[in-house]
């Protein structure tokens, strides 16, 4: 049975960044199962960087518009006419909306945001997170005929990819109506910084100059800085800056947090930080038992202090 | 313009404990204790609805809105709220006693029903709710009525009868995009995320205002995959606490847990 692994690449430079993903993936599929990609892109990617980051047949779509439905035209094509018995997302901005319409398409059975899958001998077993990422099920799915998004990867090691494809071919897309008319690019994605230190504030904050100092320390030092989505949401932070289930997820060595709760959709963005320091004045706080080590009380008695230390 | 706005109510798991994640039978897991509230990305999408409408006005042009759910009786609190901020058409599906967790499919084929039966030029819907975690309800709802589809939507504002300005976040790049109705939009992290509150004249006036209901139609056959289990993760560390307070417990924190690290770094 083959295997359709789809790639959606906003730049060229992203391509690393999925190597980690398709590699895990690729590791739970017998050799007897063929694994071919399809990466959607504008950008413009060389021959040369496909070859060497995947193996077997890699398609290389390049649709002309910002509309998932050319994406969904191009691979739902591909799938039906060389025969591929399921279809696996890499995690993407879009990827759990294409999946779905992807199986809605091809009437194929669906999952959304799996972290992993195991062959039985009559199924797909697929974990998911759901209930806020506070329970993990395990959700069947037939051997055939589906389609999966892969849930948020964790971590980021990049690895250089030594292989090489077997074919790289070139999809033209088919120019179709698009309910979109217009459609331009207002503000590119800011480039975080990789740093080993996070900072993370949560809604314990008592005001908005309080979340702004932290973050003018975090960048001085050179740190990363997130913040929870209700601090985002009361408008005292950026929505690039939720880190968690619907925002970014890190994996520092040390990740200091100052006023979070510690709800599970947080907690996702920060749980690969091999080291957890919390500030609360909430002893009862769910982050207390997920940090390595916590200091209870007021951050306003505390901050200024650490800050002269790390 | 024909608006529907579709929402559901979660309990706030943020108030449940480790200890309370019991799986019972039909691998249920009892959150009847806790408050329940609307879906943080269905909240934005009812107040883009009502905000489209003030803009609506403001070009002389009228948005008939409708706010539809399903759930219980206990959800028509919620609707009655609507009903006081002047949602034309609030809407109940009974869903009884069927789970409809982890059953996508069938809550989108229940809302393509209503659409069928009640044309739409938009449908605002959050992209994801916290039990199930689907992610799926608005591309279903949009592959069977076979309209546009917007992703990860942020803002939304209305041009002219037939022409949204929608800006999307496509993994952190921003685009505005100039879309034609009918469509189908699936709100992500929103520039608004709190829906306004009702007056006290206003909840006086609409509160005995009617509240339809409109039938589920249950299919056999799904799509979506068939949950087997559902098992607490436990996510604890080491959990120590400084005992130390202010300038103390940040030395301590330093000296004892934090330099040798710091050091490696």
């Amino acid at each position: 049975m083959k295997v359709l692994l789809v790639i959606q690449l906003q730049e060229a430079s992203g391509l690393a960044e999925k190597i980690n993903q398709y590699d895990e993936i690729l590791s739970w599929f017998p050799s007897g199962y063929g694994v071919d990609c399809f990466v959607c892109s504008q950008a413009d990617i060389s021959k040369k960087e496909l070859e060497e980051a995947f193996e077997n047949t890699v398609y290389y779509f390049r649709p002309g518009v910002l509309d998932i439905r050319e994406n969904l035209q191009g691979i739902a094509h591909r799938a039906i006419e060389d025969g591929y018995g399921g279809i696996i997302c890499i995690e993407d901005g879009c990827s759990n909306e294409l999946a779905v319409l992807l199986a809605q398409q091809l009437k194929w059975s669906y999952l959304t945001n799996v972290e992993e899958i195991q062959l039985e001998e009559q199924h797909l077993l697929c974990s998911k997170l759901v209930y806020n990422n506070n329970v993990k099920a395990k959700v069947v799915l037939p051997l055939e005929k589906f389609v999966i998004s892969m849930a948020k990867q964790k971590g980021n090691q990049n690895r250089v990819p030594l292989r090489r494809a077997l074919k790289v071919k070139v999809e033209k897309p088919e120019i179709t109506a698009s309910h979109i008319e217009s459609s331009c690019l207002v503000c590119e994605k800011s480039r975080k910084n990789h740093s080993h230190v996070l900072i993370a504030v949560g809604r314990g904050m008592k005001s908005k100059a309080d979340v702004c100092k932290i973050r003018e320390y975090a960048l001085k030092k050179g740190y990363m800085f997130g913040v929870t989505r209700p601090v985002a949401m009361n408008g005292w932070a950026g929505i690039d800056e939720i880190i968690g289930v619907s925002g970014s997820t890190y994996g520092p060595k040390i990740c200091v947090t100052v006023g979070v709760s510690g709800s599970a959709a947080f907690y996702a963005g920060i749980e690969q930080s091999e080291y957890i320091v919390s500030i609360n004045a909430d002893k009862h706080a769910p982050i207390i038992a997920m940090s390595d080590v916590s200091v209870i009380d007021d951050y306003e008695n505390i901050v200024e202090d650490l800050w002269k230390y790390i | 313009m024909k608006l529907l706005v579709c929402f559901k109510i979660v309990a706030d798991l943020d108030q449940l404990t480790p200890k309370d994640y019991v799986v019972e039978e039909k691998i249920n897991i009892d959150t009847s204790f806790v408050k329940t509230t609307i879906n943080c990305f269905d909240e934005s999408g009812l107040e883009f609805g009502l905000r489209l409408s003030d803009e609506a006005e403001g070009l002389n042009l009228h948005i008939e809105k409708s706010a539809l759910t399903i759930g219980n009786s206990q959800t028509e609190l919620y609707l009655k709220s609507l009903n006081a901020l002047c949602y034309d058409h609030t809407i109940r599906i009974d869903s009884g006693d069927y789970d409809i967790r982890f059953k996508p499919d069938a809550v989108g084929k229940a809302i393509v029903d209503y659409a069928e039966k009640n044309q739409q030029d938009l449908i605002i819907m959050g992209r994801q709710s916290s039990e199930g975690n689907n992610f799926s309800t608005p591309q279903v709802v949009a592959e069977q009525l076979g309209t546009g589809f917007i992703p990860n939507v942020v803002d939304i504002h209305m041009m002219d009868e037939h022409r949204l300005k929608i800006t999307t976040d496509n993994n952190g790049n921003i685009y505005e995009q100039t879309v034609k109705t009918p469509v189908v939009v699936s709100v992500g992290n929103a520039v608004i995320s709190k829906l306004r509150v009702p007056t006290l004249r206003d909840r006086m006036k609409y509160g005995s205002k009617e509240i339809e209901q409109f039938p589920l139609r249950l299919e056999d056959k799904s799509l979506a995959g068939k949950v087997r289990s559902l098992e607490y993760v436990d996510k604890s560390r080491s959990g120590q606490v400084i005992e130390q307070k202010g300038s103390e417990a940040v030395h301590v924190l330093y000296e004892d847990y934090l330099k040798r690290r710091l050091d490696n770094i």
